[in-house]
């Protein structure tokens, strides 16, 4: 089996399974529309400075509430030896960690596409299409660290906490690409000028962190 | 008295400095401590048997 | 041996700061505004440039852990990582007095106090991760690799946020140039403090060496009952 076809059936078997059970999905989409809901009581959601601060409010939300999500990548083949199974198969690494990682970005995809309309209507945001380059490229980072970490993490004792712990630091310069260029889209800017930097910032990041992930994927699952 | 008062954040500063440092090698030797007396222990529970050792 | 050998650097690093301080208090003049407090940047800034020394040898171990499976390399790592967190604890904190006395905030998120802090909840992490897994061989493996991640991190934490920062600027660390005699001053203090740390690290080692005869006879210990 070819590698990219190995990567596809990985996506499909977790998509599917979480498709009939839907238990990552519905927390997470949960998870975000109460962070939305305390957000609003912590900032005045019609407010300037809110709108000022809109663009980061938003990742706040994607970060936490994907957590949910990155955390069940691996854990969810913690059952009846399901991860061994998957690293003795003759998958190579990387097409492990594309699967999962193509997995986690559509389930993360879908919670996104739930919470931006509930958020547009909370904070009286008008959305805008050049945002969506931003969120795809942003959310990619955080699948792509949140995956490599969850597979690092799937043994670890207190693996709910220590993921958390370990990506968002990991995670700093893309969440701060993506908060200034979130903010500054919604704010009616193009890209252009300082944008233009933001946008190379995330996308050298995407870059270096997966092919990062994707050389040590093999290191991690099989030590 | 400027100059009095930045001497005192000066000697804040590197108290806290030290602090930090003194700190932390009293947290080795502590640990060192606590290693020492668990490693007495095990020995003992396994007994002098220095040739059973893998 | 080793023992007298980690006294001796610790002592020599210990009077080598000793006879420095005399230097720097008794003989450098005071800087124009700042008064006295300026002299805390001989203690803070050898302190970031040891901690991140400190954190490149975690680095070299862990790939050297991945490359050659050395129990030994991996201990390195662990020590030389602990203590680099401790030199970026006291960066941190000398940074933030320093600050409270001549800007009265004791916190700025300017870029390099942020990226720091970023990079020592990084290593945290590391230092949290590790007891939690149980199997030494795992164990070094994934911290190697945590410890791979991390250090990629920190130049791309460093220039991201100087980007983000300097967008909005804030008060400046540096006043420009240093003079000779002060540079001296702090050549010298980060030589001793270098020395110290470096016996920080090998008593850590020590340290991480009983604990694992400990961990190998637990498992004998266990074998035998």
């Amino acid at each position: 089996m070819s590698g990219v076809a190995a990567a596809l059936a990985i996506a499909r078997k977790d998509l599917r399974s979480e498709l009939r059970s839907k238990e990552a999905t519905n927390a997470a989409v949960s998870f975000a529309l109460v962070i939305l809901l305390i957000l609003s009581f912590a900032f005045e959601p019609t407010g300037e400075e809110t709108h000022a601060i809109a663009g980061g409010l938003l990742w706040i939300v994607f970060a936490f509430s994907g957590t949910l999500i990155l955390n069940r990548t691996f854990a969810r083949e913690l059952q009846n030896d399901a991860l061994e199974a998957l690293i003795a198969a003759p998958v190579p690494g990387w097409a492990l960690f594309l699967g999962k990682a193509v997995s986690s970005m559509a389930m993360m995809l879908v919670v996104e596409l739930v919470s931006l309309p509930v958020f547009a209507i909370f904070y009286g945001v008008t959305l805008v299409w050049t945002v969506i380059p931003v969120i795809l490229l942003g959310t990619w980072a955080l699948v792509v660290v949140g995956v490599a970490f969850s597979a690092l993490t799937v043994n670890v004792q207190l693996r709910e906490v220590m993921l958390p712990l370990l990506i968002y630091p990991t995670l700093v310069p893309a969440l701060i690409a993506s908060m200034v260029l979130t903010g500054n889209l919604l704010d009616g800017q193009t890209f252009s000028g300082d944008n233009i930097t933001w946008l190379r910032l995330l996308v050298g990041f995407d870059i270096i962190y997966t092919a990062l992930a994707v050389s040590l994927i093999d290191i991690v699952l099989v030590g | 008295m400027v100059e009095a008062r930045n001497f005192m954040f000066l000697f804040y500063g590197l108290a806290a400095a030290w602090l930090i440092v003194i700190g932390y090698i009293f947290y080795l030797v502590q640990r060192d401590r606590k290693l020492s007396k668990e490693l007495g222990r095990l020995r003992n529970l396994i007994g002098e048997g220095e040739g059973t050792e893998r | 041996m080793r023992e007298k050998f980690i006294y001796v650097l610790g002592l020599l690093g210990a009077l080598a700061l000793v006879a420095n301080m005399y230097n720097i208090f008794l003989v450098l003049p005071d800087e124009a505004n700042q008064g006295a407090i300026y002299r805390i940047i001989f203690f803070h800034v050898p302190a970031a440039i040891i901690a991140f020394t400190f954190f490149f040898v975690a680095l070299i171990c862990s790939v050297a852990f991945l490359a050659f499976k050395s129990f030994k390399a991996d201990a390195i790592a662990v020590a030389s990582t602990e203590v680099g967190v401790v030199f970026a604890l006291v960066n941190l904190v000398t940074g933030s007095i320093w600050g409270r006395n001549i800007w009265g905030i004791w916190w700025t998120w300017d870029y390099r106090i942020t990226s720091m802090f970023v990079c020592v909840l990084l290593y945290l992490g590391y230092l949290i991760m590790r007891p939690a897994i149980t199997d030494p061989t795992q164990r070094g493996t994934l911290s190697a690799v945590l410890s791979i991640f991390a250090f990629c991190d920190v130049p791309i934490v460093w220039f991201s946020i100087r980007w983000w920062r300097t967008q909005h600027p804030g008060p400046v660390l540096e006043t420009g140039g240093l003079p000779h005699n002060m540079a001296m001053a702090l050549l010298y203090n980060f030589i001793a403090l270098l020395m110290i740390g470096t016996a920080l690290v090998l008593v850590r080692l020590r340290s991480e060496h009983v604990q694992r005869e400990i961990e190998s006879l637990r498992r004998l210990a266990l074998v035998e009952a």
